[in-house]
């Protein structure tokens, strides 16, 4: 089933219960599956269509190392509901996750790069499973289906169903969208998060610093309006405020947590790069600058994180950045480990600037440590004219 | 009740039509490409022609296609984008002075580009795109480059292709081959090979 066929089973669904009579919500139990005559079974019907649709995109990152410890940080979280949820990691370069009423959760790389340690991508998988746990999504549901709302939910699902090529972010977000919640619910999976964390022994500090970290992202950005999880989350500074607050609770009663990080960074500095040059394909400079300041404070690979800043500057290319840019480089090889790119991108802008001897011993360096380059052939006939 | 549904089906019919690209044959004989260049197809394809690209396919631009781009100047994208003007001005811009690196970091990222794309050039849209192998090509008389593309289609069809460029007069002018690994890519490669080894520019 395509996705637009899946959003016309949701009219249909939408359209033939609108006479149905809302009833109290029970928090979904570990293996429970909705009775086949009920309105959460045909929700979990087009949900699971929509999964296994977006399970063969090409836009799922499949390594087997990287989805296992996704999986292990889920299961360490909520071991009862460990074969209920499911997820993918999609290859998107924003901040964002989102639960399905199935169980079948969307974790964004943009969200993966962002997190510093794996405390903080546990609390937001943690909060994504306190809207499943409570059944947010069909509350939602019902109280849309009950109110005048019913029209705004059509519009969103028929914005879904006409992007076409526009993208598939573009249907992602639609989706999101459509389970937007309230939020007391986002306050209530806020609350749920943080007890999931803290409960399997993670620094819950880390749930306010996340937050504060996106937030100062988004102030710097070009165009805030393009932060997908703001629409859906409403975050504020009171949120925040409230998970510090609670955070504190808990230290005064001597409870305490780890962050991780070294296991985090482990596991997905692999993906960082390719995460990275994404990242940068956004163009909102300015709002991944923010992201790079939080990277390079990890302190984990500086070589790497110096080479994307020196990127960022290039692409960028306002007046000065190539100075930085260079500058950035430059500071990339004095690090122990560093992209072979950077020397090639060092080589470019000398080349560019005039400095053709710089630019020559750049490039040859370039091959001589990266004998295997994708573009040996093309660099080596760069070094020919300029000698 | 079975009238409603004929019109119904005209209807669809009309709509589906009017979101068709028009083509025209392409004979195999010498074919001007935007005044440019000139090329020799040897075999006809079929060709549609959407502002600065040219697109000629056999079996449908999604399996397919030769993508001819003519004249891209300064500061212009890739591919025409009709969309909000925020998101436009964050879609990649061709520069004058780029190098052949450049130049094939600027089709990567327009393939992938984050934010919506056009209609146009179907085939090559992408996620997890890979360029390698880029090295010197002569484009016609003119010094350019050449490197070859492995990606994925948003759903998922794994696609090969290879472009080949050069910059004159401060424009950008690309010829790409791509369609999909499984069958389509390998069919016409060959005589797509054949078709950049024709180009003739003064």
């Amino acid at each position: 089933m395509t996705f637009k066929s899946s959003c016309i089973w949701i009219l249909a669904l939408c359209l033939t219960c609108l006479s149905c009579a809302s009833t109290q919500v029970q928090d979904i139990q570990p293996g429970e599956k909705p009775a086949l005559e009920s309105d959460e079974a045909g929700l979990w019907m087009v949900m699971d269509d929509i999964e296994a649709n977006l399970k063969t995109s090409g836009r799922v990152e499949h390594d087997p190392e990287l989805n296992d410890y996704v999986k292990k940080i889920l299961c360490k979280l909520q071991p009862n509901y460990c074969d209920d949820i499911r997820f993918v990691i999609v290859q998107t370069p924003h901040f964002n996750a989102s639960m399905a009423p199935n169980g079948f959760m969307q974790i964004w790389t943009g969200l993966m790069l962002r997190a510093q340690n794996e405390a903080q991508l546990a609390y937001v998988l943690g909060h994504e499973i306190g809207h499943y746990q409570r059944r947010h999504s069909l509350i939602q549901w019902r109280t849309i289906r009950d109110t005048s709302s019913a029209l705004i939910f059509l519009q969103l699902v028929a914005a879904g169903a006409g992007v076409g090529y526009a993208g598939s972010i573009a249907q992602m977000v639609a989706m999101a969208g459509i389970f937007a919640y309230s939020r007391d619910m986002e306050r209530e999976a806020d609350d749920i998060g943080f007890e999931i964390i803290a409960d399997a022994g993670y620094d819950f500090h880390e749930a306010a610093n996340i937050w504060e970290a996106l937030i100062e992202e988004r102030d710097a950005a070009d165009q805030p309006d393009q932060f997908i999880l703001f629409a859906s989350h409403p975050t504020t500074g009171e949120r925040v405020n409230a998970m510090r607050k609670m955070a504190d609770q808990l230290e005064s009663q001597g409870r305490a947590g780890h962050p991780y990080q070294r296991e985090y960074l482990d596991a997905t500095r692999p993906f960082r790069a390719k995460w990275l040059k994404n990242e940068l394909r956004k163009r909102d400079f300015a709002a991944s600058q923010v992201v790079l300041k939080h990277l390079l404070s990890t302190g984990d690979n500086p070589g790497e994180l110096h080479f994307y800043q020196g990127e960022l500057y290039r692409m960028r290319a306002k007046q000065g950045d190539h100075e930085k840019a260079i500058a950035s480089y430059q500071q990339a090889l004095r690090c122990e480990q560093y992209p072979p790119a950077a020397l090639r991108s060092l080589g470019l802008l000398f080349w560019k600037t005039g400095k053709v001897e710089a630019a020559k011993d750049s490039f040859k360096n370039y091959l001589n440590l990266h004998p295997d380059a994708p573009d040996y052939e093309m660099i080596k006939s760069y070094i020919e004219e300029i000698q | 009740m079975l009238k409603n549904r004929g019109t119904l089906f005209l209807l669809a019919g009309v709509f589906l039509m009017s979101a068709c690209a028009h083509y025209t044959l392409v004979e195999p004989v010498k074919k001007d490409i935007g005044g440019s260049y000139s090329v020799e197809p040897q075999i006809a394809w079929n060709r549609s022609v959407q502002g600065k690209i040219e697109i000629w396919t056999i079996d449908g631009p999604t399996l397919e296609a030769v993508h001819f781009f003519n004249g891209i100047s300064d500061g212009q994208n890739l591919f025409p984008f009709h969309g909000n003007s925020d998101r436009k001005a964050k879609l990649p811009k061709f520069n004058k002075n780029m190098t052949a690196n450049e130049a094939q970091e600027f089709v990567v990222d327009s393939m992938m580009a984050p934010y919506g794309r056009s209609l146009v050039g179907p085939n090559m849209i992408g996620t997890g795109v890979q360029a390698y192998n880029l090295r010197p090509f002569k484009f016609g008389s003119h010094p350019g480059f050449r490197f070859e593309l492995s990606y994925l289609s948003e759903e998922g069809l794994e696609y090969d292709g290879f472009v080949v460029g050069t910059i004159k007069a401060d424009q950008l002018f690309l010829v790409c081959y791509a369609g999909a690994r499984e069958y389509y890519y390998p069919k016409y490669k060959e005589t797509a090979e054949n078709i950049i080894a024709s180009i003739h520019m003064p």
